[in-house]
């Protein structure tokens, strides 16, 4: 479509505006789309060869004038991949194959048929749900910013244009002063959405009042939490978006130079917030003199090179000026003193990605989704046991309980819950006594958590919460930049520790020690990597002692996990098919055909790929804990 | 000031101070270790948390200003508990076996040659071990009871690199305090040593694991210094422990004089470590101040005691036999037919008496000291004239104008001053040269210019600063006038000069052109001098006077049959061969050429072994002070003339100690008036100039063209200039007794640019012929990028030949300072 927007400099606020409406209206809402999700994860399945297909299957039917393809963005069904969606039917496909492709053509395009087999099924009905805003998970969301992604082909700045973008930056270049700007943000409560919850509002007025030039913008997108990925659909779906916010901020703030810190791990974030700033930049939304109306702005990308202790602004400002991402002492505040001694505004990428919604809505209208301490939505990541992995963007105020059974599905091979644990590996646990807590920044606070950057991870009763909390602790201690004695060194012994009680060597004293140390790492630490790491521990001992108490006493592992602490057993509902001899890693199972099978236990050494090879059905081979001796 | 209270203690502080400065002052104990007063702060060890009323969490005291109205409580049950919790984390990776034994009293007190293993497991194992930080704070915090460790040791098990000559890093004691990297990008600006790694791995190192020889670093010393523990240790004193004594007294390798203080123990000089007392910022040492000393002062080599040649060999003799035999040389030479020359590494009272013995004991008008080939246009007459500049001067000009010199590699101290100067955007560097240095990274605006041509340059910048017309119309000096102007406006201007312009034809010259551009631009004046002594080799040289040949007349007269006796003080003989009837050597080691020839070889005793004064290019007289007994039977170089002058029966050297020659000294030598040792004890002593006193600059030093300088031809198309960039103290190169220093001084070799190497096609490394119409030598090719196209500089001792053949022995008519500059070409071997 950018054929269409013209490839031209536009000039001015209403050439702007002639040049929206121009786009608009060569919208045809009749004419058939189909659109599959490029995100990431789609892309790593087979998405492209999908499209691929597409394509040959409509150039084969001679329909290449009458329906047009699209890669969009991620629509966040990621479970479910790789989507395609055909409108305006609003037809949703899930786990499409390239095969798949010809049959979408001819049936579903040209008859308005619906393949059956492709279709979503709510396993709570049990019922298949052809249209895309019939299903559940997206029909509970609240897509304000995620909605771009489904429409938009991001590599192509038209579509943006198309469903209303930079229609907000130009009614703050030709309405609002930049007081006004910070006035509506101030109203719609905008809180940073990166993990820390400061009022947007507040940060960039302190910038703004402060004296210095140049000033700078910076947009986190470091996105370090495991498990996090929301910034990384937002930049590689609608990247205009968080440009527009940007350009709307720098005009609140008087700044001319943004940067965009995006981690090295996201090619194609990378690659399409390339092409939106060079997009951008020829149509005159960026660079020098923004249509026309004198105001300067220009972006450019910082790559991280694989420190997540740089998604910690000071650090990350460090990296930018090419030093060691070694976070400093607050205060300065970077509002204050930030990238080169500049007064500098730094904010997440969703939180960028507000911004044009909020101009456009008006800052009272946004103020109305959420609850008092948390305004507007919130996208989370959704992993873990859950049945619709994907992305989730909910009004703050739902409740825990609707994200995970809702719209995330329930759990999957009928588990049980167990824990939702929240804001990464800076937060915490939250089990299910809380699951009704309405999300918000003060009550995932009251219970021990943090909202963080969105990350949330279902678990369930297969999950060990120490294990749980030895994974997050370790990768906060390899991630730690070193700089002070309690989160280099605190970290490490605590690490020990927990891999001590996994191995079944802890002891009461241990656990004593493992508070303590998370005292000490919580209240000295410099910055907050160190100030947060201990969290999840602190949680999981909270909520579930006695899981811990269960390895240090018992020397077991009650999730039957821990592989110290554990053993295989083959029930008697083997039927000695061998399936498991075959596969075993140590030849340690024996036994002759159609008859009971045993595992050596000198031999085994827990892989699990027995539990995995036996046919469901069968389920002979069982987990035990704690190890006792069994006859060889 | 801010008041604030602290524990319930009222204490006032300036604006801008911590919290920990407000502790310091009112004398509450907070542990620090990361914490080094005149670095910037880190806040990483946490060390010095406090509690701040209405400040969250626990903020360190180190990084936090001082608010007027803030309550502080350093003492709460928490904080204290959560340093010794801090403590205990750093002891599980700190090997600390020595800290929590429970016999570590007893033991402590006994058993010191425990002290020499290779892997430090505990205190008594570490190089630092009484002297350390962390035992400090650990002692302070824990007091009596000492520290219980209830983790389990991290050691890391790192292998100790020693691939460095003087430091050891021994990364498994270290505790990440940063101190280190902050003294290195703070203090030494090179910025070698950083923060490596994250997590477990964490560490400190130089980028891509190097050497610090490969690496940027100039081994000052000062991270060894700010590391509070044993990682970063010297090498030559691991095994020491504490110095029993320390004796303050002035470095001896420079002419800057920075003040140290030797730790001595068992009657040997174990460490050199720098003391404040200077006015500027800097940490003053350099390599050789810091590590060069004791080794240089142990050397195996030194003259212990006299030798007299017998039968084509020296032997041990006593001294009467050698001074009878020295006297006996004397009595039967032509005074007019012998010389005596003396060092500018020796002292004041050295000096004088060897002015006295030459005039009085041998009788001869030929006196001269080595300056004379360096600096000879300032010799006999006022060195600095009226405005002598002081190192403060320095730190404080608006513009620094620096011409034929390379402080960085000669005088590293002052050097820093001029870095850090324009680092903070202080002060702008103007430097006029043949060739880049490494000040030429913080340069405001560089001359460069053909060698030979300063002359021509100095009147260029003079007439354009005096508002004069005419001259060749050059970018380079109109921006460096215009930058020199604009600076004299703002405040003021400093002129450093160097053996560039000194050692040339046109030296005396140029002496004069240089001051005259100091005068005009209101400037003060400073002469980088390069022995320590210089200044006061020129201060007394001046009023004792020389009236007959200088120094490089002296060899050649010597080279040419014309010399009977031959009196050398601290110097060594130019390579060639020599016809003199009677050479007597005083030094602390045999110099390399007189050495051979010599028929008398008298020891002297090092700086570390005797009392006295020099004076240091600022005209600062400083001390010299005795630290442990002279070596073997050596002694100091004004006693043995003292003895001859006795054994000759010459009235006039009963002295007893130097403080009676410095009392005389004072009263023969104007600059010197009002110098006594008591007077030296108490405040600087600045010795003041004729020229000083009367206000004006010295006397025009006679025109007259000298002869030009050889340059470039279609034949010999490379201008040369050779420039030992080595250290020497007396006769002898610091690098020859102190190989680490070899293996970090500039490598010897022939620099050329970059772009002539590529034409010529020559590899860096490969052996090439300079080649002059008088002779040739070999030499290694350094292509650099810092040499500009056609010139070449020879640099250090190496290679084969000696560049003396290669050139024509030229001297200015008026200094008699020779120059080194000829025509040459190249070819690859």
């Amino acid at each position: 479509m950018s054929e269409e927007a013209g490839n031209k400099r536009i000039r001015s606020v209403s050439e702007f505006e002639e040049t929206a409406m121009a786009v608009r209206s060569k919208h045809d809402s009749t004419k058939t789309w189909i659109s599959v999700c490029g995100g990431t994860s789609c892309s790593a399945s087979e998405a492209r060869p999908v499209r691929e297909a597409l394509q040959e299957a409509i150039a084969k039917n001679r329909l290449k004038k009458k329906v047009g393809l699209k890669l969009t963005g991620c629509h966040g069904f990621c479970e479910h991949g790789p989507l395609v969606v055909v409108s305006p039917d609003g037809v949703c496909y899930e786990r499409v194959k390239p095969e798949d492709a010809a049959e979408i053509v001819e049936k579903t395009v040209l008859e308005h048929e619906v393949i059956e087999r492709l279709l979503y099924v709510d396993p709570k009905t049990q019922e298949k749900v052809p249209l895309e805003k019939d299903i559940p998970f997206y029909s509970r969301q609240t897509r304000v910013l995620l909605a771009g992604n489904m429409l938009v082909d991001s590599t192509t700045i038209g579509d943006y244009i198309a469903i209303g973008g930079y229609q907000a930056l130009t009614k703050v270049l030709a309405e609002m002063s930049p007081e006004d700007v910070i006035s509506e943000v101030r109203k719609s409560g905008l809180r940073g959405r990166g993990g820390a919850g400061f009022s947007t509002a507040i940060k960039w007025e302190a910038c703004r009042q402060t004296p210095g030039s140049p000033k700078y913008l910076i947009c986190n997108a470091d996105e370090g939490d495991p498990g996090a990925y929301m910034d990384r659909s937002v930049l590689e779906g609608n990247p205009h978006s968080v440009l527009e916010g940007m350009l709307i901020g720098a005009y609140a703030i008087g700044a001319e130079r943004g940067y965009v810190y995006v981690r090295a791990e996201y090619p194609l974030a990378i690659e399409h917030l390339g092409i939106a700033i060079e997009q951008a930049r020829e149509h005159g939304l960026l660079g020098s003199d923004i249509l026309g109306t004198g105001f300067d702005f220009d972006v450019t990308i910082s790559r991280g090179a694989g420190a997540f202790v740089c998604g910690e602004e000071t650090a990350l400002m460090a990296s930018i000026e090419g030093r060691r991402g070694m976070p400093r002492l607050r205060p300065p505040h970077p509002a204050e003193s930030g990238l080169w001694g500049k007064p500098t505004t730094i904010n997440n990428v969703e939180t960028w990605a507000s911004v044009p919604v909020i101009v456009r809505k008006g800052g009272d209208e946004y103020a109305r989704i959420g609850t008092k301490s948390g305004k507007g939505t919130k996208i989370f990541s959704l992993v873990g046991k859950i049945n619709n992995t994907g992305l989730v963007e909910v009004p703050m105020g739902i409740t825990l309980r609707e994200i995970i059974e809702d719209i995330g599905g329930g759990i999957p091979d009928g588990k049980r819950f167990k824990a939702i644990q929240t804001g990464g590996p800076s937060g915490g646990c939250i089990p299910e006594e809380h699951l009704d807590l309405r999300v918000d920044y003060e009550s995932l606070r009251e219970v021990g958590s943090i909202m963080g950057s969105g990350g949330m991870i279902v678990m369930d009763e297969t999950t060990c919460m120490v294990d749980v909390a030895h994974y997050f602790l370790s990768f906060t201690q390899e991630e730690s930049c070193g700089k002070c004695t309690p989160c280099r060194i605190g970290t490490r012994q605590m690490v020990t520790i927990l891999e001590r009680i996994k191995r079944g060597e802890g002891t009461p004293e241990d656990l004593k020690q493992l508070e303590e140390l998370a005292q000490t790492v919580k209240l000295t630490s410099l910055c907050g990597l160190g100030q947060t790491a201990p969290n999840p521990v602190l949680t999981t001992l909270r909520y579930f002692h006695d899981e811990y108490e269960a390895h240090v006493n018992e020397d077991r592992c009650p999730a039957l996990a821990c592989t110290d602490l554990i053993y295989f057993e083959i029930n008697d509902n083997c039927v000695g098919c061998g399936l498991c001899v075959k596969e075993c890693t140590t030849d340690a199972i024996s036994g002759e055909r159609k008859k009971l099978h045993r595992i050596d236990q000198v031999k085994c050494m827990r892989c699990g790929t027995c539990v995995a090879v036996c046919p469901p059905k069968i389920a002979a081979v069982e987990r035990h804990s704690p190890v006792r001796a069994v006859a060889s | 000031m801010i008041e604030l209270l602290i524990d319930g203690q009222k204490v006032e502080v300036e604006e801008g101070a911590s919290v920990l400065d407000a502790t310091r002052k009112a004398k509450i104990f907070v542990p620090t270790l990361c914490y080094q007063r005149d670095l910037s702060p880190f806040g990483g060890c946490r060390m010095c948390i406090v509690a701040i009323e209405g400040v969250p969490g626990f903020p360190t005291a180190c990084t936090t200003r001082a608010v007027p109205g803030m309550v502080v409580r350093t003492d709460t049950g928490e904080v204290l508990e959560l340093r010794k919790k801090l403590l205990e984390l750093l002891l599980s990776e700190h090997p600390s076996s020595c800290l929590i034994c429970e016999d570590r009293n007893g033991c402590w007190d006994s058993h010191e040659c425990t002290g020499r293993a290779e892997i430090t497991t505990g205190c008594k194992f570490c190089p630092n071990h009484s002297r350390c930080g962390l035992e400090y704070v650990v002692q302070r915090v824990f007091g009596e009871e000492g520290p219980t460790v209830k983790f389990p040791s991290l050691y890391r098990a790192i292998p100790i690199d020693r691939r460095d000559p003087f430091i050891d890093r021994d990364d498994n004691l270290c505790i990440l305090c940063g101190r280190c990297v902050r003294a290195c990008a703070e203090q030494s600006f090179t910025c070698t040593l950083d923060f490596m790694y994250r997590g477990g791995e964490a560490r400190v190192g130089t980028a891509f694991n190097r050497t610090l020889a490969e690496s940027d670093c100039r081994f000052c010393g000062a991270c060894v210094d700010a590391c509070p523990t044993g990682t970063l240790a010297e090498r030559a004193r691991r095994w020491e422990g504490p110095a029993q004594d320390r004796v303050a007294t002035t470095c001896s390798f420079c002419s800057i004089g920075c003040q140290f203080d030797f730790g001595v123990k068992n009657d040997r000089v174990i460490e050199a470590m720098p003391r404040k007392d200077g006015e500027t910022r800097e940490r003053e040492a350099c390599t050789r101040g810091r590590f060069a000393v004791v080794e240089f002062v142990r050397s195996v080599r030194r003259l212990k005691t006299p030798l007299v040649r017998r039968g084509g060999e020296l032997v041990e003799v006593p001294w009467e036999t050698a001074l009878e035999a020295v006297a006996e040389g004397i009595r039967s030479s032509d005074p007019k037919r012998s010389a005596l020359i003396y060092s500018g590494s020796c002292t004041n009272e050295d000096i004088y008496v060897a002015h006295k013995f030459a005039r009085d004991v041998l009788q001869t008008p030929h006196v001269d000291g080595s300056l004379r080939l360096s600096y000879g246009p300032l010799l006999g007459s006022d060195a600095t004239g009226a405005s002598p500049a002081r190192l403060s001067d320095l730190e404080e000009a608006e513009a620094v104008l620096v011409v034929g010199a390379d402080p960085d590699f000669s005088h590293t101290v002052l050097a820093l001053i001029l870095e850090r100067a324009a680092m903070e955007g202080r002060a702008r560097l103007v430097l006029v040269g043949p060739y880049g240095t490494r000040l030429s990274d913080y340069a405001a605006c560089e001359i460069r210019h053909a060698p030979g041509e300063e002359r021509q340059v100095l009147e260029w910048l003079h007439k354009r600063l005096s508002g004069g017309e005419g001259g060749e119309p050059r970018e380079d000096v109109d921006r460096a006038a215009e930058i020199l102007e604009t600076a004299k406006g703002q405040g003021s201007v400093a002129v450093v000069y160097g053996t560039g312009l000194m050692r040339r034809l046109d030296g005396a010259a140029n002496r004069q052109l240089v001051e005259g551009v100091a005068k005009v631009l209101s400037a003060k004046l400073m002469p980088l001098l390069s022995r320590a002594n210089d200044r006061g080799s020129i201060e007394i040289g001046a009023a004792l006077g020389c009236q007959g040949l200088t120094t490089a007349e002296i060899f050649e007269a010597a080279r040419t049959g014309k010399m009977d006796l031959l009196y050398l003080m601290g110097e060594d003989l130019w390579p060639g061969s020599y016809d003199a009837k009677f050479v007597v050597v005083q030094d602390m080691f045999l110099p390399a050429e007189a050495g051979e020839i010599a028929d008398v070889v008298l020891p002297v005793a090092s700086f570390a072994e005797v009392d006295g004064s020099y004076t240091n290019l600022e005209g600062r007289v400083q001390r010299l002070r005795r630290a442990i007994p002279p070596l073997g039977v050596s002694k100091p170089d004004w006693q043995i003339l003292a003895r001859l002058a006795e054994q000759l029966g010459v009235e006039g050297f009963q002295y007893q100690e130097p403080s009676e020659i410095m009392a005389e000294l004072a009263g023969a030598v104007p600059f010197f008036k009002g110098a006594s040792y008591e007077a030296l004890e108490k405040r600087a002593f600045f010795g003041k100039s004729q020229a000083q006193e009367r206000g004006d600059s010295p006397a025009s030093a006679g025109s007259g063209r000298a002869p030009r300088s050889e340059t470039p031809s279609a034949d010999y198309p490379f201008s040369l200039l050779v420039e030992f960039d080595e250290y020497v103290h007396r006769a002898t190169p610091l690098s020859w007794q102190v190989p680490g220093l070899a293996r970090i001084e500039p490598a010897a070799g022939l620099a050329l640019s970059v772009t002539d190497a590529e034409v010529l096609r020559i590899q860096p490394g490969a052996p090439v012929s300079v080649i002059s119409r008088r002779g040739r030598v070999t030499a290694k090719a350094m292509p650099s990028e810092r040499t500009p196209p056609g010139v070449v500089r020879l640099v250090g001792r190496g290679g084969e030949g000696s560049p003396a053949g290669v050139f024509e022995l030229l001297l200015d008519p008026i200094s008699k300072a020779p120059e080194e500059i000829c025509a040459v070409r190249i070819e690859r071997l």
